[in-house]
């Protein structure tokens, strides 16, 4: 055997298992056999310790995501009322007969009881919601005029929103006086702006009961806390 | 040497698998309360996953709705042969297909056809920034793996059998998308 085409071999082994090592997946023989390359070989451990930091940067998930409950309750209303019945083409069915469930036949029964629990829920999230917001703007921001000098955002806290399209400058304005919040970055392609409050430092709970105070308000579509974005190789806004 | 997944928290996998397996039970006999909590574990991943491949919140939050309409009509069907994660992300990546040719054929081009590009991370001051932006660039299926991969954290195999494609392809895939992002990999041993 040609050594060379042998070494080449291995290496490329090894570039082509290291992404399933990283992320744990790789069979244990393989990930094993690997790992005694890596120790030995000092150009796929370079290649290895580049992916780790992709894969930490990627699992530092930065992502602004919408807020899931709203969505499904749109899933569950759509459900309720039937009306895409067979609109969803292609529907992957499993390939092979391990475990099967128990079929029943679908009625909105069991959905409408449910619905109704979980409206009474939202209503008490709602009032809660209200609540902290009336609390929250009993606080006013200090009144800030143009020449005035340049806020100070000493602590690191900010939260990333999405704001309801169509929302007016004036709906927008009086938003962000009742969160006590100013827009310091954005928008992003994605229209993400990034808002910073004025004062001293948050705690995380803080930095989470404002962030969940804008969500409660309806012309805020997300609303993230970004407490310590240097920590956070993400993706806000892509 | 030390896997990188020693850093992520949660059950182990195998028990994962079995708890979504009993909501799917449950959902199969339409307990809405299971459809909730299944909702809810998966849509941050899905989201995620969903907006880089289109770009758009309201085609994710769609797409994540088609995929659980999917799941509360198919719940009896699934049999086990594979994770129940990799049944939904499956199911949700297909989905992302049909609306991305739908409504945004641009961003439909085939690896083949699509551009080479070596990106320069140090024109971006952050990284944070130059991430999502290489990100982007990436042609749809080799973003799709790193994203399945390196976030979702599925197996190559999984992730062949979510993009139904052969087990090479996928290598394949992760091979060229790791190459584009060398420079951004350069960056990432400097600065981290």
């Amino acid at each position: 055997m040609n050594p060379e085409l042998y070494d080449s071999d291995v290496h490329q082994l090894a570039a082509e298992q290291i992404p399933w090592y990283v992320n744990g997946t790789l069979e244990a023989a393989a990930a094993s056999r690997l790992s005694a390359h890596l120790e030995a070989c000092a150009q796929c451990r370079g290649d290895y310790e580049a992916q780790v930091r992709l894969f930490e940067g990627m699992q530092a998930d930065g992502t602004l995501v919408f807020a899931a409950e709203p969505s499904f309750q749109k899933l569950m209303g759509r459900i309720r009322d039937g009306a895409d019945a067979g609109s969803v083409p292609g529907a992957p069915l499993p390939a092979a007969p391990v475990r099967s469930v128990p079929t029943k036949r679908r009625t909105g029964a069991g959905i409408a009881q449910w619905l109704a629990a979980a409206v009474v829920l939202e209503a008490v999230g709602l009032g809660y919601g209200a609540w902290a917001w009336h609390v929250h703007t009993d606080s006013a921001a200090p009144y800030v005029t143009l020449t005035s000098a340049e806020p100070s955002y000493r602590s690191s806290a900010r939260v990333r929103v999405v704001f309801r399209s169509g929302l007016s400058v004036q709906g927008l304005g009086l938003l962000l006086r009742q969160a006590g919040a100013h827009i310091i970055d954005g928008p992003t392609s994605a229209n993400v702006y990034t808002l910073g409050f004025t004062g001293t430092a948050m705690t995380p709970d803080t930095l989470e009961r404002r962030a969940a105070t804008l969500r409660a308000n309806p012309d805020v579509l997300f609303a993230e806390p970004q407490n310590a974005p240097q920590d956070a190789v993400g993706t806000a806004g892509r | 040497m030390h896997q990188a997944t020693e850093l992520r928290p949660g059950p182990p996998a195998s028990n994962q698998n079995a708890l979504e397996l009993a909501l799917l039970t449950r959902i199969a006999a339409q307990d809405a309360q299971a459809m909730h909590e299944l909702y809810h574990l998966y849509h941050r991943r899905l989201a995620r996953f969903l907006m880089r491949l289109t770009s758009r919140y309201d085609l994710a939050e769609e797409i994540i709705n088609d995929t659980f309409w999917v799941v509360w009509q198919h719940a009896a069907d699934f049999r086990g042969a594979s994770k129940v994660s990799t049944w939904i992300f499956g199911i949700g990546y297909r989905r992302a297909l049909k609306t991305l040719k739908r409504v945004r054929p641009d961003l439909m081009v085939e690896e083949s056809e699509a551009p080479e590009q070596v990106y320069e991370p140090w024109l971006h001051a952050e990284l944070r920034e130059w991430l999502g932006v290489a990100l982007d660039k990436l042609p749809h299926e080799q973003r799709a793996v790193l994203e399945l991969a390196y976030h979702v954290g599925h197996s190559c195999e999984e992730i062949a059998t979510i993009m139904q494609c052969p087990v090479n392809t996928v290598k394949t895939r992760m091979f060229h998308a790791r190459r584009k992002l060398k420079g951004l990999l350069n960056s990432l041993s400097g600065a981290l």
